[in-house]
């Protein structure tokens, strides 16, 4: 049985300018019909690509996560169709949500299964991190003891959470905007003050921005 | 002291109750990387909205080999902190690459979009 999105005939996509995107996706009939297979098809085409590293790009499961991720797209796409500017290319456009949904999912799929053993594991790596100062600490490259401290006197509760999950740990915005309670864009907000806060402390403990960025 | 270790506390709560562990294949982030990231740290940045509601076009410029730093510097920033803003930018661009190759090629129709 062939997924909806498997290839059924071997016809050529035809290549349509941003004011045909629009008009045919637009109109009713056969033409919106064909307008949705071909834009499909490239979505499909552009998430093999883009997955590449996210999960097996070939075989069923795939078939059918990507038919889950297009159709979804496909959806939101007719549903604000009338937001596009004509300042980019539509597909541009049309992959760019394609791959916001799917790389949602795969963050959250990624990050559902992690256990308390992965946890304990890395505090005993950042427990064996040790150094005096905040230039020994970046000479090293190696010292997060001394950032947690800073981070403890510098930041909020919110703060220390935020940075502790998506900057110390590496989680998503979005799973940990979900697990804190919050928004992506909000998360993002108290991120930025976290770091300016401790881009000030940094700096009048003597370091300079050279000595941070490298 | 009494503020370190409740702070140090909710910390690790938090941590334990929203299991906060990097998946096996996430390596662990390292402070010169925070570091960095706090030395890129402006005043003013957009959010993740904010480069989202950019990135096609600054996406299509780089595609067409401009810079778009140039006309979207605030997007540029963004990226080189936000890390999920960065590897969606990353995936678009080979998105659009696929899509553009094969087109070029002719590429096999799909089934039928389920309404």
């Amino acid at each position: 049985m062939h997924s909806p999105l498997a290839p059924v005939k071997k016809a050529v996509v035809r290549e349509r300018n941003n004011k045909e995107w629009i008009l045919n996706l637009t109109s009713a009939g056969p033409k919106r019909e064909e307008a949705l297979s071909d834009l499909s098809a490239i979505l499909l085409a552009g998430l093999r690509a883009a997955l590449r590293g996210w999960t097996r790009t070939r075989g069923r499961e795939f078939d059918s996560l990507a038919d889950d991720f297009v159709q979804e797209t496909l959806m939101q796409i007719l549903d604000k169709i009338g937001t596009f500017r004509d300042l980019s290319r539509f597909t541009t456009w049309a992959h760019k949500i394609c791959i916001r949904i799917a790389l949602t999912e795969l963050r959250r799929k990624r990050w559902q299964d992690s256990s308390l053993e992965d946890l304990a594991e890395q505090g005993r790596m950042m427990s064996d991190m040790r150094s005096d100062s905040p230039k020994d600490a970046v000479h090293s490259g190696m010292n997060i003891q001394l950032l947690m401290k800073m981070m403890t006197e510098e930041l909020s509760e919110k703060q220390m959470a935020a940075l502790g999950a998506v900057a110390i740990r590496g989680m998503p915005l979005e799973e940990a905007a979900r697990r804190l309670g919050t928004n992506r864009n909000a998360l993002y907000k108290v991120l930025h003050d976290a770091r300016l806060k401790l881009k000030g402390r940094l700096i009048r403990d003597g370091m300079t921005l050279d000595d941070l960025a490298n | 002291m009494k503020r370190l270790s409740r702070v140090l506390s909710t910390f690790f709560r938090t941590v334990r109750t929203t299991r906060m562990t990097a998946p096996v294949e996430t390596p662990l982030p390292c402070p010169t990387g925070l570091l960095k990231m706090i030395a890129s740290t402006g005043d003013d940045e957009i959010d993740c909205a904010g480069a989202f509601d950019l990135m096609h076009r600054y996406a299509d410029l780089i595609c067409s080999g401009e810079n778009p730093a140039e006309l979207f510097s605030a997007v540029k920033r963004h990226i080189e902190i936000c890390h999920d803003c960065r590897e969606e930018l990353e995936a678009l661009l080979r998105a659009i690459h696929a899509g553009d190759y094969l087109s070029a090629r002719g590429l096999p129709a799909a089934g039928k979009w389920r309404p």
